[in-house]
């Protein structure tokens, strides 16, 4: 018995000793695609990327592949993982705060349930990080968070709970406040404003208001002509990091009007400006490309039956934004779902959009427009390894999800 | 002569109240039966001839097969089952319907369901034959802080109530139902302002007071575990925050306002609650799940299990008549729940959540004498309830037809 027992531990050690070295090659993965989409520059044929746990250490065309290492090889394309810059995704019940109009200090974070199904279905779409923003109801909606779909735990979803402060200049925010002509509001729980006129005005007011009383230990406060101070301390801390440029102030704003207004007040308070919606954004584009405004547009054929202009402007939009080298992401709120994107995005391909801007618009334009470009967006060494293979190019009628990779690892379901 | 007379009548009066004290704190014996209680320890002690001596209200000794003292009154329980009577940790029914919540305001601190709870009810009053010998009378959902709870026991047909003494209980809510109850002419209207309206109520309201709140989403930590919040020294006096919430980004957020204030945080039940949500509160904070039905998810059912290996302290809670607390344990179990984690979470759990655990939850020395006699093991669903003895008196005796269809069964 003693005789046996010595070999069968010492093949035991050596099977151990021969699992940690398998176990330490296999945190290498090499991706061998046909295609491969960086975000940056343009596409590389035949290429290799290179793959250290959970961050990317080599992509190119000549990159040796180490011995011992895993590799996947990919017949279609592969790209970072997509980012939606916009969505109302997964919020529970109402969209915004709307007991008050400015409601800078509401996180989105909270309503947000990141167990949903919106996030594992856009996950599956290959879409691995998405922006979520309040409603529009609201004048001043507070803060929007970036969220990464993969379910997994809390500090790992969430990218930025306070990402960027959203504004709201469209009509949804003033419109269904009115009541009939000449009336009195029918209830007291009315709200203002109930034009657009009305809109900009309390956006003004807010804005000022927090630049007048930026030192918190002032306890009484003074009026500004003839107004009151209507903000908590911890709204015009917000408001005020907004106007010192500390973070971002993303402005709904549909037509030229509503552009042209968000544009002039970012402008007057300083603003570190992001406009979504953005349907007539070109006819102004002089006046955006002026004021390095960054802009997160609707992806396809979208209809908007308020417009006066031609319609066939907003299928242009994305080929004349590229041409005029004007930064922009692509944004589902009030479009769709996130896991619809790709959808979408066909039409702009369609109409002119190039794959390559098109692939770089969801992201790395839209890495850099939310600020994460530093971690994800783009396939380079150190970024994430966050990836998307597709069958074939993404925006072919016939191509799927082949599947998607989060820090490192493929997703199975 | 007259003095004489008097002093023998008071001796005589004198005497008749001795012995009727002595009638009332007469030793009484439940002799023979398996008696199975928590340990305290969060496993299970099974006495398989147990003897338990009942002395006035409480429980006067627990042992294996004890000799019997002379002049006791002894009750043969050869072949039954003794438990703790369980606790449901949250019970809505038993009210006006619709009246749990208060709609005029989203706080209402103050206000307590139990001034409106019918004890001749017909729910309330199935209650002993469910083996629940507490309740936790709750308000609903749809307020953000929506008033007190309160500790009852079982007592159908009784006015007033009986109350049990123990920490201050508040029930807050977050969820969907807290946002829309106002028909959007109360705040808040957004699970957003719902929980930022309940942190600045926490704030306020806890000590110590002023400190400004941690944001939990943003803390330094374990990876998997976000929140490790430090047990509060005093957690015995603490108030009890029963916190309705729905999503896990919630429970973060709150949980960091509560931090380190005079304060316990219980989680309770929601519809979207996911066993990721639950995983951020390891280590310290206590749970009500439940209902668990027939019709649970499979995901929902396994939750238990796993609360139980993360060793959180979670009890189940019925939410009103229609469900059985039981059930939920026995469903929990064909999911991988043990038998003591099963037994702890319908008895010492809730006990300890609610800081009534020194008085409440065991058969051992000096707890209260509320127990449940069970014709057999209640968790194979072959046991009914024989009898039910609250304070150390018998308040239930199943009727002779359920006893003899029990008898039946076990032959």
């Amino acid at each position: 018995m003693r005789t046996l027992k010595k070999p069968i531990t010492l093949l035991a050690l050596l099977s151990l000793g021969l699992l940690s070295v398998t176990a330490l090659q296999a945190e290498v993965t090499a991706i061998r695609a046909s295609k491969i989409f960086t975000g940056a520059g343009a596409p590389i044929e035949n290429g290799v990327i290179l793959i250290n746990g959970d961050k990317i250490t080599d992509v190119g065309q000549k990159v040796s592949i180490p011995a011992g290492a895993k590799v996947i090889e990919v017949k279609g394309v592969v790209t970072p993982g997509w980012i939606n810059a916009g969505s109302t995704e997964g919020i529970q019940g109402r969209l915004a705060e709307e007991v008050e109009e400015v409601t800078p200090e509401i996180r989105v974070l909270d309503s947000l349930d990141l167990d949903s199904r919106n996030f594992k279905s856009a996950l599956k779409e290959g879409i691995t990080t998405v922006a979520i923003s309040p409603g529009e109801r609201n004048v001043i909606g507070g803060l929007g968070a970036i969220v990464r779909t993969k379910p997994q735990s809390l500090r790992k979803m969430v990218v930025n709970d306070q990402a960027f402060l959203s504004v709201s200049m469209v009509l949804s925010a003033a419109y269904s406040n009115r009541s009939m002509r000449g009336a009195a509001p029918y209830s007291i729980y009315y709200r203002i404003p109930t034009t657009r006129m009305g809109t900009v005005f309390l956006i003004r007011r807010a804005f000022t208001e927090a630049k007048t009383y930026s030192d918190s230990k002032k306890i009484t406060l003074p009026q500004i002509g003839s107004l009151t101070p209507f903000l908590s301390q911890e709204g015009r801390d917000i408001l005020l990091a907004c106007t010192q440029g500390k973070r971002k102030v993303r402005i709904r704003a549909d037509y030229k009007q509503e552009i042209r207004s968000a544009i002039m007040m970012a402008k007057e308070f300083g603003l570190s400006l992001t406009i979504e919606g953005a349907l007539e954004a070109a006819q102004l584009i002089p006046e955006i490309k002026e004021s390095k405004t960054q802009l997160l547009i609707r992806p396809g054929a979208y209809f908007e039956t308020f417009s006066k202009e031609d319609p066939s402007q907003f299928l242009d939009l994305p080929k004349a934004l590229t041409k005029a080298k004007i930064p922009f992401a692509f944004s589902t709120t009030n479009w769709g779902s996130s896991a619809s994107l790709r959808t979408g995005l066909r039409m702009d391909v369609r109409f002119g959009l190039s794959e390559n801007d098109a692939i770089n618009a969801v992201t790395s334009q839209a890495a850099k427009i939310l600020g994460i470009d530093s971690k994800v967006g783009s396939i380079a060494k150190g970024k994430n390894a966050d990836l998307v293979a597709f069958t074939d190019s993404p925006f072919s009628i016939t191509s799927q999800v082949d599947w998607v990779m989060v820090d490192g690892k493929v997703q199975n379901d | 002569m007259k003095f004489n007379c008097l002093s023998g009548l008071l001796v005589a009066l004198l005497l008749l109240s001795t012995s009727g004290l002595k009638a009332d704190s007469h030793l009484t014996v439940l002799k023979g039966a398996r008696v199975v209680s928590p340990d305290g320890k969060g496993g299970v002690t099974v006495l398989k001839n147990g003897t338990v001596y009942l002395k006035g209200q409480k429980i006067q000794q627990v042992g294996d097969n004890l000799p019997v003292p002379k002049g006791a009154k002894v009750v043969d329980l050869k072949g039954k089952w003794i438990l703790p009577g369980f606790i449901d940790a949250h019970y809505l029914s038993g009210s006006f319907t619709g009246e749990t919540n208060e709609y005029s305001d989203a706080i209402t601190q103050n206000f307590s369901p139990t001034v409106a709870f019918d004890p001749w009810g017909k729910g309330f009053a199935k209650l002993h034959q469910k083996g629940v010998t507490t309740i936790a009378v709750s308000p609903g959902n749809q307020n953000v802080v929506g008033g007190k709870v309160e500790l009852i026991r079982v007592c159908p047909g009784k006015y007033p109530l009986e109350r049990i003494a123990g920490p201050d209980l508040i029930k807050a809510a977050v969820g969907y139902e807290a946002t829309v109850s106002g028909g959007l002419q109360r705040a808040p209207t957004s699970v957003s302002g719902a929980v930022k309206m309940l942190r600045t109520w926490i704030e306020k309201t806890f000590k110590p007071a002023g400190k400004g709140a941690k944001d939990l989403t943003q803390a330094k930590g374990k990876e998997e575990t976000l929140i490790t919040l430090p047990e509060p020294k005093t957690q015995e006096a603490a108030a009890r925050l029963l916190i309705h919430i729905e999503a896990r980004t919630q429970a973060a957020r709150l949980l960091g306002s509560i931090e380190g204030r005079n304060v316990v945080p219980v989680l309770l039940h929601g519809s979207g609650i996911t066993p990721e949500a639950w995983r951020l509160v390891e280590g310290y904070s206590h749970a009500v799940l439940g209902p668990l039905s027939f019709e649970s998810s499979i995901k929902a059912l396994s939750i238990p299990k796993e609360l139980a290996a993360k060793k959180i302290n979670f009890a189940f809670a019925t939410d009103g008549d229609t469900e059985d607390l039981l059930t939920s344990a026995v469903l929990a179990m064909n999911n991988g729940l043990k038998f003591e984690e099963a037994v702890n979470s319908l008895t010492l759990n809730p006990a300890k959540i609610f800081g009534v655990d020194k008085n409440l939850g065991r058969i051992a020395k000096d707890y209260d004498a509320d127990l449940v006699v069970w014709s057999n093991n209640p968790f194979s669903f072959k046991g009914k309830v024989e009898s039910v003895w609250c304070l150390g008196k018998k308040v239930y005796d199943a009727p002779s037809t359920v006893k003899k269809a029990a008898k039946k069964e076990k032959k």
